[in-house]
């Protein structure tokens, strides 16, 4: 009995050990070498194809600028926010990392340091250098993160079927009427349940509603007052005639369920994208489309920043800061903007003529659209809370439901409403 | 003299014995030892920190907190907690005795003798081969609404429904993913089907019994077992869906297909709730035991074991 008790207590003080130690593990994020020269890392997420058209170029230009700092990616394929946030509990946070609309989310449990003091010492205009999309990422009033891909929608449109129809191409000016009345006349209708062609593809998906909902005046939430704001008189209204433009115009449900492109397959006249469905669209052959900023007065915007993290020491804090101010510069910017991947947050390059007038694959679009649209950024108090991931699924799951015709619009904004304030009130 | 003798050797005999024991034992911890050490520091270890977390607020990044049973209190007051609870039941409710009915089925009628069964046994298992994840994208395909299932439909002249876009139906569309997997439960049967005593059927044709007879009477008590264990692993494994609504639907729409383990997962990456999500995999442990224990205390009634004498 003795015996099985000690083999018995020995291995569970190795198993308990082990789990303690070997299955944890633990060591704090330290690369800096002896030289003086700093090793960051830098995590972003997509594919190799992401990392050679937004961020390759760009780091090799950095390092060449800064000998003494050197950059080592990650780039994470899926699942990034599990592995930024288990990175973050392992304490092994990467010194730099991309967020979006999760970045909130993470700055609200403190996982980024406060740029405010660093933009200040190297004398920034954030606002100006990257107008308003830069309050995605600010917490608390401070910033957080440094605007990198611009990201905000884009409309475009078939070429062809605008001459076909005898139609105006769309233009700076278009509100979201001329969007709805546009999308109707290009509807025609077909002998089974699929049309013939659509006006446009839009969904539950915030670069198309979003843009139309801010331009009536409308919002989710008010980050400040912490109150949901979805029901208003404002919104039942936009939201009425968006569920009147899916239905007449759009590709319902049922037939996108296949994925099949449909606007690269010339069958929809105008899509609310962003800029990376530029260059696919290009080398379509027999594809003649350009571009125009999103309609209304405002657009909803999906860009993405670069984070420097808490866990990282002084020195590599200060070498992070160095990079993401270079990934945001002009020169890094154009960089950025010649790949055409995504579009780059910075409004001065937007603005010159070097990005303006490229060439792609030898034609040229209206370039001048998305610096206008980036100018249209507004940034909802969704995206200003931690409350973002939970608040956004369930939004799109209510106006799934009302653009399937389960629900009228007024329902669902009632339902919304009381949904999103018990979500915010979790926060 | 001789007793002594006698004695000293019953003692040397049994110093042995007792030796041998120890070294029995010695190299049953041994041998056993991978398994332990792997199941206290990958699950024991985090099990009993999950039970832990479940009573905090942690959010993976900031100092947790402890909160009592707040946790648990709030899950039965979450709505979309409470549909998932719903769904999860009601999915496994459906499943798995269609599962275990239709395997049963096949595998008997697999288990004919005819020329070519070996081609229709293969056949009925391929798609348990394959994986999940294929196999979900494939009935995401399937079940589209200008799917292969409408279409197929559609040449007997009925409409189908938008399976994955419908609250009301969504969660069949589950059902028949698991319905075609249905291979992997039906092989466990088949071969216990295959391996019961010939002479059983014989002596019972003799005595005039009919084929109904004899499968009631000898085929189902012969492989009790077997069933008996596909309940249980089908009973946990339903419950514990996931990848299949990961992939398929989100949960959707409006969380009529959501269950137990996606929205915890939910909670717990995109959310940062480790606490609660915690907690809920614990209310699903509790679940799952009551229900294997219920299952487990009814086997002697229906399971029959050969070294059993009834």
């Amino acid at each position: 009995m003795k015996g099985w008790k000690k083999i018995g207590l020995t291995l569970m003080v190795t198993a308990t050990a082990l789990t303690l130690t070997a299955c944890g593990g633990g060591s704090s994020n330290t690369s800096g070498e002896s030289n003086g020269k700093v090793t960051i890392q830098f995590m972003h997420w997509g594919g190799t194809d992401t990392y050679k058209g937004d961020y390759q170029k760009r780091i090799e230009a950095f390092e060449k600028a800064n000998p003494k700092i050197k950059v080592k990616t990650i780039t994470v394929g899926d699942n990034y926010d599990t592995k930024l946030q288990t990175m973050i509990a392992g304490n092994k946070a990467p010194d730099v990392a991309q967020v979006a609309e999760n970045g909130t989310g993470f700055a609200s449990k403190n996982a980024f340091i406060d740029l405010d003091p660093y933009i200040k010492k190297d004398n920034l205009d954030m606002v100006k250098t990257y107008g308003n999309a830069s309050a995605l990422y600010k917490w608390k009033g401070k910033f957080f993160g440094m605007p990198d891909r611009g990201g905000s929608g884009i409309l475009i449109y078939n070429k062809k079927i605008f001459d076909k129809a005898g139609l105006a191409y769309p233009n700076d000016k278009w509100t979201m009427e001329d969007f709805y009345k546009a999308a109707k006349k290009l509807t025609i209708d077909g002998t089974g349940k699929e049309k013939k062609q659509y006006g446009t593809q839009v969904a539950d998906y915030v670069l198309g509603w979003g843009g139309a909902m801010m331009s009536n005046g409308g919002s989710v939430i008010n980050a400040a007052t912490k109150k949901a704001t979805i029901n208003s008189p404002e919104n039942v209204k936009t939201f009425e005639e968006y569920n009147k433009n899916f239905k007449e115009s759009s590709i319902p449900y049922q037939v996108s369920e296949d994925k099949v492109n449909r606007f690269q397959g010339g069958k929809v006249a105008m899509i609310l994208d962003g800029m990376w469905q530029i260059q696919p669209s290009m080398k379509l052959k027999g594809m003649e489309f350009d571009i125009a900023p999103m309609p209304g007065k405002y657009t909803w915007s999906t860009g993405s920043a670069l984070t420097i993290s808490r866990q990282s020491d002084k020195a590599h804090q200060d070498a992070a800061w160095k990079f993401i101010k270079y990934m945001g510069s002009y020169k890094a910017q154009q960089i950025l903007g010649k790949n055409l991947m995504d579009c780059p947050a910075n409004l001065q390059v937007l603005d010159s003529k070097e990005f303006q007038n490229q060439k792609i694959m030898g034609k040229t679009v209206n370039m001048e659209a998305i610096a206008e649209n980036q100018r249209k950024v507004k940034i909802d108090g969704m995206l200003k809370g931690p409350w973002y991931a939970e608040a956004m699924t369930e939004t799109s799951n209510q106006l799934k439901e009302m653009l399937l015709g389960h629900q009228t619009p007024a329902a669902t904004l009632k339902s919304l409403q009381s949904k999103l304030q018990t979500i915010v009130n979790k926060y | 003299m001789e007793a002594t003798e006698r004695k000293t050797m019953d003692e040397r005999n049994t110093s042995m014995a007792k030796k041998r024991e120890r070294m029995n034992r010695n190299w049953f911890f041994f041998f056993i030892s991978p398994w332990l050490i792997g199941f206290l520091c990958l699950t024991a270890g985090p099990m009993i920190f999950s039970f832990f977390m479940s009573f905090t607020n942690w959010d993976l990044m900031t100092q947790m907190k402890f909160i009592g049973i707040q946790n648990y209190v709030n899950l039965f007051k979450d709505p979309i907690f409470l549909t998932s609870m719903k769904n999860t039941f009601l999915y496994a409710a459906i499943s798995v005795p269609l599962n275990l009915l239709l395997s049963l089925g096949m595998a008997y009628l697999l288990s004919f003798h005819l020329k070519g069964m070996r081609f229709f046994r293969t056949l009925y298992y391929l798609p348990a081969i394959v994986p999940a994840v294929a196999s979900t994208i494939l009935f995401t395909n399937i079940l589209a609404t200008n799917g292969l299932l409408n279409k197929a439909l559609s040449f007997i002249g009925i409409q189908g429904p938008s399976w994955l876009l419908n609250k009301n139906i969504v969660l069949l569309s589950f059902v028949f993913l698991a319905v075609w997997g249905v291979g992997a439960t039906m092989v466990l049967l088949l071969s216990s089907i295959n391996s019961i005593d010939d002479a059983m059927y014989e002596s019972a044709t003799l005595d005039g019994a009919t084929r109904m007879q004899m499968f009631v009477h000898i085929t189902l008590p012969q492989i009790s077992p077997v069933i008996f264990f596909n309940l249980i692993t089908g009973i946990i494994g339903s419950l514990q869906t996931f990848t299949q609504v990961y992939l398929m639907t989100k949960g959707g729409p409006d969380n009529a297909s959501q269950m137990i383990v996606p929205y915890l997962y939910t909670n717990a990456f995109s959310y940062y709730r480790m606490g609660y999500a915690s907690a809920m995999a614990w209310v699903l442990f509790f679940v799952i035991l009551i229900l294997s224990v219920i299952v487990l205390k009814s086997s002697s009634a229906w399971v029959f074991y050969e070294q059993e004498v009834k």
